[in-house]
């Protein structure tokens, strides 16, 4: 590190216009100051985005969703009562992150934006996310990678509020260097290794995340954020999974964490319809099709030497979680 | 064991960490008599806040990497990333020349240290991650960062082993041969097997652990002319004291090592780190005191840990569930250096048993050196033998519990003795009492399920194992009582806290003898200039060797005092006693004030001199415990959570019970880590750590930190010593993880042979139980 520059932005037009190649915008600073540290990257400019007016804010009706800045805290996302009651799997997948103290001081956009936590990576060891040219974890421990759209780097998307943002069919809005905005879908702001090795967003140089929107069409619908951990605190998913259900058509949409170098959303077009009736649900044909639709949404998957418990993980916890739908 | 002569120094066998050595003792001119069971005591068995507390949560106690000395420097190291191979360049000119920078040291510019296998320390040959080729030191640590990355270097790579990767190993490629296989036998193990009606065998793995001392390890030095000031996170300054001056070719009276606090250890800080005697070199080369503070990384690569250890034990037992053999072989990989301690011990002393052979094979591989980790081998141990003791008991169908209480041992099996008391079956019923322990009747699975809805989600299981530790402590140790004109006391002794709490329990010790109150008696300990002789704080002995030198340092400074107090009041001494801060004529009304005698007494200086004399050399001393386990093992996920701990442990009489069971606490938690979190993630091809922070190993969290109830059974041993204690700190570490295990075992049916119990594992296990249709899973 040789110098380094500190800005506080007081807009995210500003902020935007800062962004020149070695910049990099500053939030809680829970993941960047961590890089930093280790060396993992080397701005030569922070854009502190923290106190631009407003960009913290959060605030959720029934009809127009929520609109949640990006510099919005995870425990004030967690706490918020329109969170709670409309987008509980939101408010259950920031609640889900890290202690109290990372939340307290954690944001929205710098979680969706925050690094890979690979063991290889994150130990300063060369490879495809840090410019070289193998990928050792899959040739050596590899129990914590991908089993979903891996290689050739195969490290899995770390965030939780991604998996249920993506379940509940998030906008991102993007303010680009020249000041003019952009909107996208969190299923299209994420890429894939395949696409892109130097990082995990689609966010071009000079572009900011600067407000996440939930549409209202999810609000108040049943809608759950589970995660697996092995520790009971302080620690990311080895799998999870948000599942928010259609309010018109009963249908559920599934994203699924930890299993994949993006949040994942399972194509619901290959999966089977509920059975629902207009009796009702019969808890066998239930019970069934989670255990079908469970099946289907692994399909293709792919296990490396140790991480195939994975598969089974993800099964268990998507089935286990519809089932909670079993009686009306 | 006999003494040689019959003088005032004896040679005779000491016990330390459960070897033997031949040593001098110093025989006590006088030893008091023994605070037996009944003893009535005011302070020493009551509990009490401990003295520096305050200090801690206010952040006013130092601790080392608090000290700041005026115009100090900071230290950084260069440290090799590569597990073994050459420096084949080391340019520091660039280094040299950057600002702040005050120097920099190679193994060029140092004396020749001996240090690892005979290498030098800043040796060319590099033998593992993280090995310091270089230090600096700067005006800032920032500088002396940037000064580290300026040194310019160049390697060659050579062939590295991580750890043990092949089962059973005979020879790790490209390292020496086991350096050297132990082997202990009693009886006839073949025979005994063969002919035992019930036989298991199974192998279980251990990964590497680390200490995660809160406090990194660290010093300050100043070598100022002739004299070395040392400022150390350490749990043993005068080891640090010796170990320093002989490296640094000066005479002990030079060098004082001084440590007020220290934040935790667990074995990682026996020893003079390198990091102090580069510190002191460093300050030698400058003229101003050095600060050498290591970052939570450089703990990880090169401050010790427990090793890796692969385990095979076969059991063989007759049909009443009466042991017939143990047969244990462990495969140990040390790191570049490390001492022989064994996992078998264990082995040879928990059950009673005839035939009993334990082989160890020691390896050396390319990762930090081993040290000694709270407990070292026996937790290790502890997991093999009691995983297998529950299969074979599983085998007999025989509750586990019950298995245990048929096999209990009646004397020291391997020396042939009784134990001065033998507290593993009155541990075993506590915790049956506690946990409501009622042996399964058959086809009696409902304990464990644990219903969620219609479908068996999560069961419960529960488990239990026992420890054994020697605990007797020993000669030698030393300590003063000062008592001063004022009324007040202070108690000088070599020892040090490194949060155990030793300071707080050695000045109940003395108060109890002065008859005064604990504000009015404080305790200087972890400072060679000031204190006496005491060893480290290692081994569970500093109560059981330090205690009993402090209680004689106390009574030899009343036994003065009381000479003063007869004149007083006109009785003679041996009628007098100190009691509540008065000296007390027996059988009459007459007493007077503590502060009378000495204001009396005026300058005239009451120094009391105590010592730990040798131990008992009839009987074994040592520590018993039983801990329970409950856990809930779901089994769509594999995910272990432990819901409750019950832990009896023996811990002779316990002179502060509240801090005795906060050890209990630590190490029970430190336990659980073990069973379900921790390891050490080594890439094997490339040989080097990949979780070298505090994220990525996992210590377990406040949350998952069951319900633990301890359980003292604590009985003054006044045989052991005169103050009537054992050792505690590291018992309560060993049975954890094997009682975990044995939990989950009874949970899903089917053990997990490999620490820590991941849902990786477990959810593997869970498959091999749902094939092979056994226990409860196999009963849907
Ligand atoms: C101990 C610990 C435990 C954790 N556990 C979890 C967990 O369980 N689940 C989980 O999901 N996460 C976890 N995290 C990650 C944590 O949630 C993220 O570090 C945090 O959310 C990042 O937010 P921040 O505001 O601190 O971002 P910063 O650290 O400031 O930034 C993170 C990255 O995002 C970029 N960035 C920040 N804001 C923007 C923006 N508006 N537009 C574009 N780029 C931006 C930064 O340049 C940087 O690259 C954990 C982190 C720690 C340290
Ligand atoms: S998984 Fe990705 S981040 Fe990890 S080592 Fe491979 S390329 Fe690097």
């Amino acid at each position: 590190m040789d110098s380094l520059g500190f800005h506080r932005a007081s807009s995210f037009e500003e902020a935007a216009g800062l962004l020149h190649s070695g910049a990099a915008v500053l939030a809680g600073g829970t993941d960047l100051v961590p890089l930093l540290k280790d060396g993992l990257v080397k701005p030569s400019l922070l854009v502190f985005i923290g106190d631009i007016p407003g960009a913290a804010s959060i605030s959720v009706t029934r009809r127009g969703g929520a609109r949640i800045g990006a510099a919005a805290k995870l425990t004030d996302i967690a706490n918020n009562p329109g969170v709670r009651r409309l987008f509980p799997a939101l408010a259950e997948a920031c609640r889900s992150v890290g202690t109290l103290q990372i939340r307290n001081v954690a944001t929205l956009g710098g979680n969706l934006c925050q690094r890979p936590r690979c063991w290889y990576y994150r130990s300063g060891i060369a490879c495809f996310k840090s410019g070289g040219e193998s990928c050792p974890a899959r040739d050596g421990l590899d129990e914590a990678l991908a089993i979903l759209g891996g290689g050739p780097c195969w490290a899995v998307h770390p965030s939780d509020p991604a998996v249920a943002l993506l379940a509940l069919d998030a906008k991102i809005t993007i303010r680009r260097a020249d000041g003019s905005v952009r909107e996208t879908s969190l299923a299209d702001f994420y890429c894939l290794p395949s696409d892109r090795l130097d990082r995990e967003t689609r966010l071009d140089a000079g572009e900011i995340v600067e407000r996440i929107t939930v549409p209202a069409r999810y609000a108040g619908s049943p809608q759950r954020y589970a995660k697996v951990t092995q520790r009971a605190a302080w620690d990311f998913a080895l799998v999870s999974a948000a599942v928010v259900w259609e309010k018109r058509r009963f249908r559920p949409r599934i994203a699924l964490g930890g299993v994949a170098p993006r949040p994942w959303l399972l194509d619901t077009a290959r999966l089977s319809d509920p059975p629902v009736s207009r009796r009702g649900r019969d808890p066998t044909a239930w019970e069934l099709w989670a255990i079908r639709t469970a099946e289907q949404a692994l399909r293709g998957s792919r296990a490396l030497s140790s991480n195939g418990y994975k598969i089974e993980l993800a099964k268990n916890l998507i089935r286990r979680t519809l089932l909670e739908w079993r009686r009306v | 064991m006999t003494a040689a002569t019959t003088g005032r120094f004896v040679t005779t066998t000491v016990e330390v960490e459960g070897r033997e050595e031949i040593a001098v003792v110093e025989l006590p001119a006088f030893e008091p008599l023994p605070w037996g069971p009944r003893e009535r005591l005011n302070l020493a068995g009551k509990a009490a806040e401990r003295l520096d507390a305050l200090a801690k949560v206010t952040g006013t106690a130092r601790y080392t990497s608090d000290i700041s000395l005026p115009g100090m420097l900071f230290a950084a190291a260069l440290r090799a990333p590569i597990p073994s191979g050459r420096v084949t360049l080391l340019d520091t000119t660039a280094a040299k020349r950057l600002p702040g920078v005050q120097a920099v040291l190679t193994g060029r510019d140092i004396p020749l240290i001996p240090w690892l296998h005979g290498e030098p320390l800043l040796s060319s040959r590099v033998r593992y991650p993280g090995q310091p080729v270089a230090v600096v030191a700067a005006e800032s640590l920032r500088q002396a960062q940037l000064a580290v990355e300026r040194i310019k270097v160049r390697y060659r790579v050579g062939k590295h082993v991580v750890g043990l990767q092949q089962f059973p190993v005979r020879r790790l490629p490209g390292m020496p041969a086991p350096p050297f296989t132990e082997r202990v036998e009693r009886g006839d193990v073949r025979r005994a097997i063969k002919q035992s009606p019930a036989v298991v065998t199974q192998t279980y793995r251990v990964p590497a652990v680390l200490h995660q001392a809160l406090e990194p390890h660290g010093s300050v030095v100043f070598w100022d002319g002739g004299r070395v000031v040392v400022y150390d996170s350490t749990q043993g300054v005068y080891r640090v004291r010796r170990e320093l001056a002989e490296y640094l070719g000066i005479g002990e009276h030079r060098v004082r090592v001084v440590a007020e606090h220290v934040g935790g250890g667990f074995g990682s800080k026996n020893n003079c780190g390198s990091y102090t005697v580069l510190a002191a070199l460093l300050s030698k080369a400058t003229g101003r005191p050095v600060k050498f503070i290591l970052d939570r990384r450089e703990v990880c690569l090169d401050c010790g840990h427990r090793p890796e250890t692969i385990m095979r034990v076969t059991l063989g037992a007759a049909r009443d569930g009466v042991l017939q053999a143990i047969d244990f072989e462990a495969w140990i990989a040390l790191g570049a250096d490390g001492w022989v301690g064994g996992p078998g011990q264990i082995a040879r002393q928990l059950y009673r048993c005839e035939n009993v052979r334990t082989v160890e094979h020691y390896f050396y591989t390319n990762v930090g050196p081993m040290s000694s980790m709270r407990a070292p081998y026996h937790v290790e141990g502890a997991f093999a033998l009691e995983s297998a003791m529950d299969l074979l008991a599983r085998r007999l169908r025989i509750d586990p519990l019950e298995f245990r209480r048929r096999n209990l041992p009646d004397e020291d099996q391997e020396k042939k003795r009784p134990y001065v008391s033998l507290m593993l079956g009155p541990c075993l019923e506590e915790v049956s009492k506690r946990m409501g322990w009622r042996p399964d009747r058959p086809g009696d699975t409902d304990r464990r399920r644990f219903l969620t809805g219609r479908e068996l989600r999560v069961v419960r299981g529960r488990g239990i194992a026992a420890q054994i530790w020697p605990s007797g402590g020993g000669p030698p140790a030393y300590a003063f009582v000062r008592i001063n004109r004022d009324g007040t006391a202070e108690v000088a002794t070599g020892t040090q806290d490194m949060g155990t709490g030793s300071r707080t329990v050695l000045a109940q010790i003395a108060a109890e003898v002065l008859g005064l109150p604990l504000d009015r008696v404080r305790v200087t300990l972890g400072d060679t200039e000031s204190c006496p002789y005491a060893n480290n704080s290692w081994g569970s002995m500093t109560t059981a060797s330090v205690g009993p030198a402090v209680r004689m340092a106390a009574e030899d400074a009343l036994r003065q005092l009381l000479e003063a107090a007869a004149d007083l009041l006109n009785v003679p001494a041996d009628k007098l006693v100190a009691r509540r801060g008065r000296i007390v004529a027996r059988g009459t009304r007459r007493s007077v004030s503590f502060e009378k005698v000495t204001e009396h007494l005026g300058d005239i200086v009451i120094v009391g001199r105590g010592h730990r004399g040798p131990n008992p050399t009839t009987v074994t001393v040592a520590s018993f415990g039983v801990q329970g386990a409950e856990v809930e093992v779901d089994l769509e996920t594999g995910v272990v959570r432990v819901l409750r701990i019950v832990a009896a442990h023996d811990c002779g009489r316990a002179i502060n019970p509240e801090l005795a069971e906060s050890q209990l606490h630590g190490g029970i938690i430190q336990g659980l880590g073990y069973a379900l979190f921790e390891r050490r993630l080594q890439d094997r091809r490339l040989g080097v750590p990949l979780n070298c922070g505090l994220h990525e190993y996992k210590v377990p969290t406040l949350a998952d930190i069951p319900a633990i109830e301890t359980r003292l059974i604590s009985v003054a041993e006044p045989a052991a010593n005169h103050v009537g204690v054992k050792g505690l700190g590291e018992p309560p570490i060993i049975p954890t993880a094997p009682a975990i295990a044995n939990a989950v075992f009874d949970a899903i049916g089917v053990q997990v042979t490999e620490l820590p119990l991941t849902a990786a594992r477990v959810l593997a296990a869970i498959k091999k139980a749902r094939r092979r249709k056994k226990g409860v899973l196999g009963v849907r």
